[in-house]
């Protein structure tokens, strides 16, 4: 009973959705206020210290707004898209060691996380394609372009941690992590190269330049998104932020991880501080790309996709395996 | 067979669109993420500003062919000014040429700078949009310094210019010119190297010679085909015939190539906006004015930022025009780029929307349409009239 009452209260609260609402939103005014300074300009200033209750701001400003009904066959479904898509990112928090302990941890789930990741950015796609409207159909075709080119690189990517640490769960993969490859000085370059191609994969991913087709505004005004309105678009906004917020997350845990191990609750506190600068430090980079780039057209993003990143990712992955056979 | 498995999309830009930054409206028929057809609708901002020129003294013409277009001002009073100068058998003194040829170089310098701006938002790079409109902030407050005013400069009057600039004015000026130069051969840089640009404008709308004749398009979109003109040399007006510049032709017909040609416009612009300073004649900065004009007909072009400019004037005798006719670059360059999209993806629309450098306001003219702000405006004009005359 205590034991399903705990899970309900996690899932609720930390990490689940009061956390992951409260992290997507700084997340947002993170990515926001950096952007702005890597621009030159001020980024928002106006609502709490430095702004930083804009998102939040954003957010409620949104719900009082007009909800324009959207053109569609089935209205119905495309609210039910934008929701299930907001708890499956909500739902993947719950696999993600932010105090060194996941709420939900199994063996395989390093892989199932990617997953539902993807499945969340394909709800977003129908909820798009379901809207009667040029844009939303060519941004949403475009988004569905981009989520399977990035399926292949992305798994064959987050393999790599659990080849390194010969393990499938991402609590214990968060554990192992950086130590393993100091014991391991082979497994080293594998390693940056494998972080070189997860910053590309990442940034389209969470569709930031030069992968920002699905919702490039000087060509197709808001993409797929470009239908939504008030409530809809407030939950939207905040599907996207929590999907900076899990996929980073997710990627610092794996890839960077260094958790400790200690069940004392300095050691969880810790943890928390840990992960989160780690997931900081990957938005900062992927900002950083952001900023540097021009935004890349589909077919050319494509054809990189497919030429260069999936082979190199596959081919990578067959290194390390081979690599790990002979250590 | 194949037509039948796609379906063709309308996409409609505008009247108001993120790429669009004034009202103008273009069809396109999209199948998949390819443009099969594009079709131009022009006139959303018609003012009617011609018949307001046959109403209107040629002093307060001054001010109207100023508020055709605002970001390429200077060149319109340039072309407005030569125009009556030349029905009325004038010429301007020296210094005013000088003093001509640095401010439209100015405002060249401002325009260009805003369109590659726009080009780097319009391919998605923020920053160096953000960047580029920082340091035109340079060459906006040399044209406050020069004229008083950042954009709508009101500096050039029939027989002459309204101001006259004095040592410590050239000094500030020449010391500011390295700053920016220095940024724009950065922009320079990053325009040919960054690997992004580069994907998305090499390549895409290519116009070659033979059609950029054909079309007669002007301006730099002309010089990015290869096609040599530049009415600067070919027909030097102002100072432009003593003042040694280089006109740059580049022949790799695409967006890329189009926008080069501007960037190292820019830096020709400072050049000439250096020398012209040194070398500056002295005397007076214009003739005594003359309020009417005798019967006759005359044209004039100038070099505006986006092309060849022309404006025809027939007197019949009086105060005002009897006909003003101004042909606009973008005018010229619009019927060519509305092929160029043609076979393109989607993504390059905005890529080549930008490389032709639209002005609509430009290409539509004004009219002042509600009795209202009519009036208003007419007051105003009245105000502005009396102001030039001063």
């Amino acid at each position: 009973m205590n034991h399903v009452l705990l899970l309900i209260l996690q899932s609720l609260i930390f990490p689940g959705f009061i956390f992951v609402f409260f992290l997507a939103l700084f997340v947002e005014w993170f990515e926001r206020k950096l952007t702005g300074r890597m621009e030159n300009r001020m980024g928002p200033t106006y609502t709490g210290p430095h702004g930083i209750l804009q998102p939040f701001a954003d957010f409620i400003k949104l719900l009082q707004k007009e909800t324009i009904d959207v053109v569609s066959m089935v209205p119905q479904v495309i609210d039910l898209l934008i929701v299930l898509a907001l708890s499956i990112y909500i739902f993947c928090a719950l696999f993600i060691p932010y105090t060194g302990n996941a709420v939900l941890s199994f063996r395989g789930d390093i892989i199932l996380v990617p997953l539902l990741l993807g499945l969340a950015s394909s709800f977003l796609y129908f909820a798009g394609l379901l809207t009667k409207n040029a844009l939303t159909v060519i941004g949403a075709l475009r988004l569905l372009l981009q989520v399977i080119a990035l399926d292949i690189p992305m798994i064959s990517l987050i393999a790599l941690p659990a080849i390194f640490t010969g393990s499938l769960t991402i609590e214990k993969v968060a554990h192992i992590m950086p130590y393993c490859l100091i014991k391991q000085p082979l497994l080293i370059p594998i390693w940056l190269i494998a972080l070189l191609l997860l910053a590309i994969t990442e940034q389209a991913e969470i569709e930031r330049n030069p992968f920002s087709m699905p919702h490039a505004e000087t060509e197709i005004v808001a993409g797929y998104l470009t239908e939504f309105s008030g409530v809809r678009l407030a939950l939207v906004n905040l599907a996207r932020d929590a999907q900076l917020a899990v996929t980073s997350s997710f990627v610092a845990s794996i890839f960077i991880g260094g958790l400790l191990t200690s069940n004392v609750l300095t050691a969880k506190v810790i943890n928390v501080v840990i992960l989160l600068l780690e997931t900081f430090l990957v938005i900062f980079v992927a900002t950083e790309i952001k900023c540097i780039t021009a935004r890349l057209r589909i077919d050319i993003a494509l054809d990189f996709f497919w030429k260069y990143i999936i082979p190199s990712c596959i081919g990578l992955l067959l290194l390390a395996i081979v690599v790990k056979v002979i250590i | 067979m194949e037509g039948s498995l796609t379906s063709i999309i309308n996409l409609i830009f505008g009247p108001q669109h993120p790429a669009l930054h004034e009202p103008e409206l273009f069809r396109f028929k999209v199948e998949g993420e390819i443009v099969v057809k594009a079709e131009p609708r022009i006139g959303y901002v018609h003012r009617g500003i011609e018949k307001l020129f046959e109403k209107n003294t040629y002093i307060k013409g001054i001010y109207l062919s100023e508020r055709i277009c605002g970001i390429c001002n200077v060149a319109h009073t340039v072309c407005y000014c030569q125009v009556v100068e030349n029905v009325m058998n004038i010429e301007p003194p020296p210094r005013a040429k000088y003093l001509r040829a640095v401010v439209h170089e100015l405002n060249r310098i401002h325009s260009h700078l805003l369109l590659l701006g726009v080009a780097a938002e319009e391919l998605g790079f923020d920053t160096l949009f953000m960047l580029i409109w920082r340091d035109r902030e340079l060459v906006m407050d040399l044209i406050e310094l020069i004229t008083g005013n950042r954009v709508m400069s009101a500096f050039n009057t029939i027989g002459g210019v309204r101001r006259d600039v004095n040592a410590e004015t050239i000094e500030k000026v020449l010391k500011v010119l390295p700053k920016l130069e220095e940024r724009v051969k950065y922009y320079r840089k990053v325009f040919e190297e960054d690997p992004t640009i580069r994907k998305r404008t090499v390549d895409v709308g290519i116009l070659p010679r033979r059609d950029a004749i054909r079309y007669c398009v002007v301006g730099p979109m002309a010089r990015g085909s290869a096609v040599d003109v530049d009415i600067r040399r070919d027909i030097p007006y102002a100072a432009y015939d003593e003042i040694p510049f280089n006109v740059i032709v580049r022949d790799e017909c695409d967006v890329w190539a189009r926008l080069m040609v501007r960037v190292d416009e820019v830096l020709e612009s400072i050049n000439i906006v250096r020398y012209a300073l040194e070398h500056l004649p002295s005397g007076q900065i214009r003739l005594p004015l003359k309020r009417s004009a005798p019967p006759g007909e005359a044209i004039s072009r100038v070099e505006a930022p986006r092309g060849e400019l022309l404006y025809h004037l027939v007197s019949k005798g009086g105060i005002t025009p009897y006909r003003l006719k101004v042909r606009t670059p973008t005018l010229a360059n619009l019927l060519a780029a509305s092929k160029l999209f043609e076979g393109h993806t989607i993504a390059d629309i905005p890529a080549i929307l930008v490389s032709i450098d639209p002005c609509f306001a430009c290409t539509d003219r004004v009219t002042l349409v509600d009795v209202k702000s009519g009036k208003s405006t007419k007051v105003s004009l009245r105000e502005l009239a009396r102001r030039g005359r001063e």
